[in-house]
């Protein structure tokens, strides 16, 4: 387990489309969805309402990024499974799946993230009646359009409406920005396909009232050491770890393949 | 939203991009939407405007 202090670290929530994310408008959860077909188009500032920071596309922007935190606790374990085999003293011990979390802990400037936990969702946007949160992010409606999943949809048969692998959020938490610009020495960790798990709040009259909420996700995390470019402009480096212009390279808004769900 | 990066894109140019993205259905739902967002970009918009300019002449 790791904490990290607010200004430590940059942290990104997003939806696990390229660009369809949350808001909350009138106390309601709805989706923003939009008409761009390459991580260029998608990349842009989010919205006052936006959930967390906006859609894969959104990530890495300076704009985008969580506010006002001030803890970043990550626990990243494994499950394993022990083996024994007979006339043999030591165990097998074979990994099973990775189990990883994020909590996250802010001062409370609104209730979007408390709406996203407890809901409730606008009907037009739910998978089903809409008496729910945003715990499990976006799935196709096998209709039109993207929609709030209401868990009723298993993490593996959550698709998008490109038929990628839509479960829940991405969370990314750059541990160290780069020294200089182009120099490639940031890291990133970046945990997929989250749930988000638990929210609490505290309230003081002697300081900020804050809130906490943990994301937690059983999918293989990842960590990048690259660089990373302007976002919101044109990014084309092959190697940065928010993905080049045409959404091509090793960046890390690559939706999860379903053999690693 | 900033629609100014759809300035040179015509509607066959985002259909046919919406199209080979989305699956059938949510292709023709975003570029509904995207209608709404750029209007003098629609078949029917141009054919208003073809008409006007031939009055005018």
């Amino acid at each position: 387990m790791a904490y990290f202090t607010g200004k430590d670290v940059d942290v990104w929530i997003t939806t696990e489309h390229m660009n369809d994310y949350i808001e909350v408008t009138d106390n309601e959860l709805v989706v923003n969805r939009t008409s761009a077909t390459s991580l260029t188009e998608a990349r842009e500032d989010i919205t006052s309402d936006a959930l967390f920071s906006g859609a894969l596309g959104n990530a890495g922007s300076t704009v985008n990024r969580l506010t006002d935190l001030t803890g970043v606790d990550v626990s990243v374990g494994a499950s394993d499974e022990d083996l024994n085999f007979f006339g043999l003293r030591n165990v097998g011990k074979i990994e099973i799946k990775k189990d990883t979390s994020v909590t996250i802990t802010r001062k409370k400037s609104n209730n979007k993230n408390l709406i996203a936990f407890q809901g409730t969702t606008a009907s037009a946007d739910s998978k089903s009646s809409g008496a729910h949160g945003a715990r499990w992010g976006l799935v196709y409606d096998d209709d039109t359009k993207m929609v709030l999943n209401d868990a009723t949809v298993d993490p593996k048969s959550a698709l998008d409406d490109t038929s990628n692998q839509c479960y829940g959020y991405r969370v990314f938490v750059e541990l160290k920005g780069e020294s200089a610009s182009g120099a490639g020495d940031g890291t990133v960790l970046v945990i997929p396909n989250c749930t988000m798990m638990d929210y609490s709040g505290s309230v003081s009259n002697d300081s900020a009232n804050e809130e906490t909420f943990t994301f937690s996700s059983m999918v293989k995390p990842k960590v990048m050491n690259s660089e990373k470019v302007s976002v919101t402009t044109s990014p084309s480096a092959a190697n940065d770890y928010f993905g080049t212009a045409a959404g091509a390279g090793v960046g890390f808004v690559t939706q999860t393949a379903a053999a690693d769900m | 939203m900033d629609t100014s990066k759809w300035a040179n894109v015509t509607y066959e140019e985002k259909k046919a991009e919406l199209e080979a993205t989305y699956l059938p259905s949510a292709a023709a739902y975003r570029l509904e939407k995207w209608l709404e967002l750029n209007p003098d970009k629609s078949p029917k918009a141009k054919k208003v405007a073809k008409k006007e300019s031939k009055k005018e002449e």
